[in-house]
């Protein structure tokens, strides 16, 4: 290649050294010959470059169509590539990684909150990134602190958010343990606060350029106390931009740190951004006040009624002076309190606060073919594969579904139903298997994984075969099933004559099943009764009047059997949209009904056939054992005289 | 930030909350002489912001009728670097102690120093760990006997003038609980300085470290030990002045005043660039034990890293205009898609 260079660029007037620099530029030719690329976008790129050494652009040029010309003449491969361009809906694009998305997605955030933006951090692969991007940015009124170390950072970005700037501290892994004691902080003094954690391959220093999902259990549980806050995932480059915007919103409306997971695979990723319209991005509200909250002065944790956010009074407002900390506050007015009962209340408090999310946030929505037994859920970076993967087997003809996870916690008010909708829960993971333990643990799922922790992502091609190996699985039971077909009729009449008398307890089961559960619609009748009294007490009213204010603001929460089939009826509906909605009601009953029943008979028949077929293959079994024991007992023998 | 007069009470700074410290403890008296100076401070309260760590001196922020925030162990530099970057108006002080400034936060106290961020960091020293019941602190003396060190303390202590200057502090002084005077007095240098101010209080914990200042606050030692820091005087000590402070091969020593003409005694310059000086100064004692300077070490001008952050804000609005989102998302260059 070199002397193919020096020929090429005989004619220039250039020093040896700079005619062997543009030996890029031939490789540069043949890769695109290869693929079939067009040379222009590659020549105005060069002439820009070099705008003002119009020489050295003439001889970079040439070089590059030496290369290409020289793939043409030798043929230098058997094959050459023709990459399509990327079908994507019109409009207009930019290319993003995920690194710049967060950082622009934090930009927009405080710019939607009118606020400030403070950075803290300390340098730490792949986060660093984020810190370059941002301290670009001063013209946006982001203020970035380099700080000494990662609890510095985080500490300082506490300070700000008292200070009341959009306060956000950004790391990986290892940073993220040493800012835990500063996030409970956060959380208990309940101030703004995004934690960003571009995850990396742990434990310890780990891989750290390589991707991993191995940080959920961490951003979930890592710090001490009862600790919940909500966490939220980037699941592609150009998402990490939203991602970030939500943090910011939930951070600022429910006063609470938020810890926004991205991983080293969104955040050096790039892909094409459809560009959003900037006027579409909501306003961001946050919880400022200038102003007492009560008759007797400003109580800094009288709490919203419906976020149950505290006020966020800043230093330089007049007559809000307040002190806060870490230690445990007396609800209302924030005082110091050691008071058993208040702990208990302040705990549950703090932690409604946050499942109290979960009705504000995007529901979960189910991509692929619905009608299908296998559901693949995924969270974070997973998902262009995991989409990809479904999208393939559907086309297939294997029937599954998807659905991806912004929101890990809390999350979304129908993640059980979805889950419910589906007899066979895949989860791919670059972990172990931690979304799998949540979803185990919260919606008693049989969830199956599909983990790695290789430092490399999930291809589509992987997930496909793995996802389609694993239904096969599920169905080898029915695909066993032809040689038995007489065996199956019989079973078939014989259980449903059996349940014929469980559909009336399926009926009961079902009905009872549409009463909504209170814990999980309202606020627990506890907190409702101590916030009324601290209310009450505050505004100097009987407490009957403020939980008479409050059933009015929150319907659900007093008699929520009753009202969530009446409520509509009850104001001015007509008959007609009265039956309707009766009507409705009913519909829905019956179709659950009728699930139910046919599940629980599919369920058993399965069963039966199971049991025949079992029976069938020990007697086979049987036979064919015995000479499998003998040799068996002999091998075990001769390894233990090894 | 603009001063101006105001008719503040000693009350109006102090909170609703019960002070719970032990009786008799050195942080009433230190809660007091804040309070007092505060009245003269010439800020409006909502403008100042008291941020602590962990620790009995920590409890400061919770009696002070002021924001305050009452962070973690060791972080309240950290912290407080947050809040004066974010708004360079407000009056920011710190108040730790010398387990949670020395100990767990000397990172922290370093790199405030060092940036020279405007905040005033008061260094309450009882050479112990007061709210964890005693243990021994990086101030206790090599000896010490706690509950933690029953055959005594290993460790030579840190010296924490010593230790602030050489992390380049712009301002560094040391006054003693009981010493009103010389609290307010240092206070106010303090905080008319602009940049980090680091002032250690010598602060007697008389449950765990009773009369650990004891060569400097008895009738005797009050007046034989003392070294008073004054900036353009005469450094000289002792009942009868007999005492003074020399330089000698660029190291400050402690010598008869007799032997010596009066021309030769050390005139107390706070201001000097260099502070190898203060650096000695800080040597004459490691500890509070025999002659020890009380005042102010050094107090030099040095750009403070609000001014600065600031004006990096500021000159990139100036060129670049108002950041505007539109812009921002297409500054990688965009393209069509028909
Ligand atoms: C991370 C952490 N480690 C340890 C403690 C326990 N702790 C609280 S205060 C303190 C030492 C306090 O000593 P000092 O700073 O000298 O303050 P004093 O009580 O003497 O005023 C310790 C070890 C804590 N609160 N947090
Ligand atoms: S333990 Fe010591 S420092 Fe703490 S309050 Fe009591 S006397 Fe004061
Ligand atoms: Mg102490």
């Amino acid at each position: 290649m070199e002397k193919l260079t020096k020929e090429a660029l005989e004619e220039f007037d250039l020093p040896g050294r700079a005619v062997l620099r543009s030996k890029n530029m031939i490789a540069l030719g043949l890769i695109s010959w290869t693929f079939n690329r067009d040379l222009k976008d590659t020549e105005n790129w060069i002439n820009e470059k070099f705008k003002n050494l119009p020489e050295v652009a003439k001889a970079n040029i040439k070089a590059l169509k030496t290369g290409y010309n020289f793939g043409i003449t030798v043929e230098a491969f058997h094959h050459t590539y023709k990459v399509d361009k990327a079908s994507l809906p019109a409009g207009e694009y930019t290319n993003i990684n995920g690194n710049i998305g967060l950082s622009w997605g934090l930009i927009a955030g405080a710019k939607k909150a009118n606020l400030e933006l403070f950075y803290g951090s300390y340098p730490i692969t792949p986060a660093s990134d984020i810190l370059h991007e941002l301290s670009k940015h001063k013209n946006f009124n982001v203020l970035t602190f380099q700080a000494e170390d990662e609890i510095a950072a985080a500490a300082a970005a506490v300070g700000a958010s008292f200070t009341g700037k959009l306060a956000v501290t950004g790391t990986s892994g290892p940073g993220l343990a040493l800012k835990s004691e500063t996030i409970s902080l956060a959380l208990s003094a309940e101030l703004p606060l995004v934690v960003v954690n571009v995850q990396r391959g742990g434990p310890s220093t780990g891989l750290p350029t390589k991707p991993e999902q191995s940080d959920l259990m961490f951003a979930m549980y890592g710090r001490h106390g009862e600790a919940p806050l909500p966490v939220i995932a980037a699941k592609s480059p150009s998402h990490a931009f939203y991602a970030a915007f939500e943090a910011t919103r939930i951070a600022l409306k429910y006063m609470t740190p938020v810890i926004l997971l991205s991983d080293n695979y969104v955040a050096t990723g790039s892909e094409p951004w459809k560009l959003p319209e900037i006027e579409s991005l909501n306003e961001l509200g946050t919880n400022l006040t200038t102003k007492y909250n009560t008759e007797e002065g400003f109580l800094p944790f009288f709490r919203d009624f419906q976020t149950n956010a505290r006020p966020w009074a800043i230093p330089g407002t007049p007559g809000l002076e307040h002190r806060i900390g870490g230690l445990e506050k007396e609800d209302g007015t924030g005082n110091v309190s050691y008071d058993t009962d208040n702990h208990q209340y302040m705990t549950d408090m703090r932690a409604w606060k946050i499942e109290n999310i979960a009705n504000d946030i995007d529901q979960l929505e189910l991509n692929g073919d619905i009608s299908s037994d296998t559901l693949v859920v995924g969270w974070g970076s997973t998902y262009g594969g995991i989409t990809q993967a479904v999208n393939r087997l559907n086309s297939k003809g294997i029937k599954v579904a998807s659905t991806h996870f912004t929101h890990v916690n809390p999350f979304p008010d129908n993640t059980g139903e979805i889950l419910s909708r589906f007899k066979n829960i895949i989860i791919p993971e670059l972990n172990t298997g931690q979304l799998s333990k949540l979803l185990r643990a919260r919606f008693l799922v049989d969830a199956i994984g599909i983990n790695k922790v290789e430092g490399l992502p999930f291809t589509a091609q992987e997930l496909e075969e793995k996802i389609e190996g694993l239904i096969k699985s599920f169905s080898s039971v029915s695909t066993s099933v032809p040689t038995m077909e007489p065996v199956i009729e019989e079973v078939v009449e014989e259980v449903v004559a059996e349940e014929e008398p469980a559909v009336e307890e399926v009926l009961e089961e079902v009905v009872a099943e549409e009463e909504p559960d209170v814990e999980e619609v309202g606020i627990p009748e506890h907190l409702i009764l101590r916030s009324a009294e601290a209310r009450a007490k505050a505004l100097g009213i009987p407490v009957e009047q403020v939980l008479e204010e409050m059933s009015g603001n929150k319907p659900a929460i007093e008699e929520p059997v009753a009202e969530v089939v009446e409520e509509p009826v009850a104001d001015e509906t007509s008959t007609e949209e009265k039956e309707e909605v009766l009507g409705e009601a009913q519909d829905s009953v019956v179709e659950r009904v009728t699930e139910r029943v046919t599940e629980r008979v599919t369920e058993r028949i399965i069963e039966k056939v199971d049991e025949n077929v079992a029976e069938k293959k020990e007697l086979l079994a049987d036979n064919e054992s015995q000479t499998d024991e003998v040799e068996t007992s002999e091998k075990e023998e001769v390894k233990t005289d090894e | 930030m603009s001063k101006i007069p105001l008719s503040y009470k000693r009350t109006d700074f102090a909170s609703d909350q019960e002070v719970k410290w032990c009786p008799g403890c050195g942080d009433y008296t230190i809660l007091a002489s804040v309070q007092n100076f505060m009245t003269e401070l010439g800020i409006r309260k909502e403008n100042i912001v008291f941020v602590s760590g962990i620790g009995c001196a920590a409890r400061f922020p919770y009696y002070m009728n002021t924001y305050g925030l009452h962070s973690i162990h060791g972080r309240a530099p950290a912290v407080a670097t947050g809040v004066s970057a974010s708004n360079p108006d407000l009056s920011v002080w710190v108040v730790s102690g010398d387990g949670d400034a020395l100990s767990i936060g000397g990172n922290h106290l370093i790199h405030a120093l060092r940036r020279n961020v405007n905040m005033k960091i008061l260094m309450f020293n009882n050479q112990i760990y007061g709210l964890t019941k005693g243990q021994y602190s990086p101030t206790s003396e090599e000896g010490k006997k706690t509950k933690s060190s029953p055959f005594g303390s290993v460790e030579l202590p840190l010296n924490p003038m010593s230790l602030a200057l050489g992390a380049e502090a712009s301002f560094v002084a040391r006054s003693i609980d009981m010493d009103r005077d010389l609290t307010a007095e240092v206070l106010r240098a303090a905080s008319e300085h602009e940049g980090s101010a680091y002032v250690e209080i010598y602060q007697n914990c008389n449950v765990f470290n009773d009369k650990a200042f004891e060569q400097l606050t008895s009738k005797e030692g009050k007046i034989a030990n003392r070294i008073n820091l004054r900036h353009g005087e005469k450094v000289i000590f002792g009942a009868e002045d007999e005492n003074a402070v020399t330089i000698r091969d660029g190291e400050a020593v402690i010598v008869k005043r007799s032997e010596i003409d009066d021309s030769e005694i050390y005139v107390h310059d706070i201001t000097k660039d260099n502070p190898s000086i203060a650096f000695s100064l800080s040597r004459l004692s490691h500890g509070p034990y025999g002659p020890t300077p009380v005042g102010i070490f050094r107090q030099v001008e040095r750009d403070t890293y609000n001014d600065e952050v600031r004006e990096q804000i500021d000159s990139s609005i100036e060129q670049k205009g108002e950041g505007e989102l539109d812009k921002l998302i297409r500054s990688l260059g965009t393209w069509d898609v028909s």
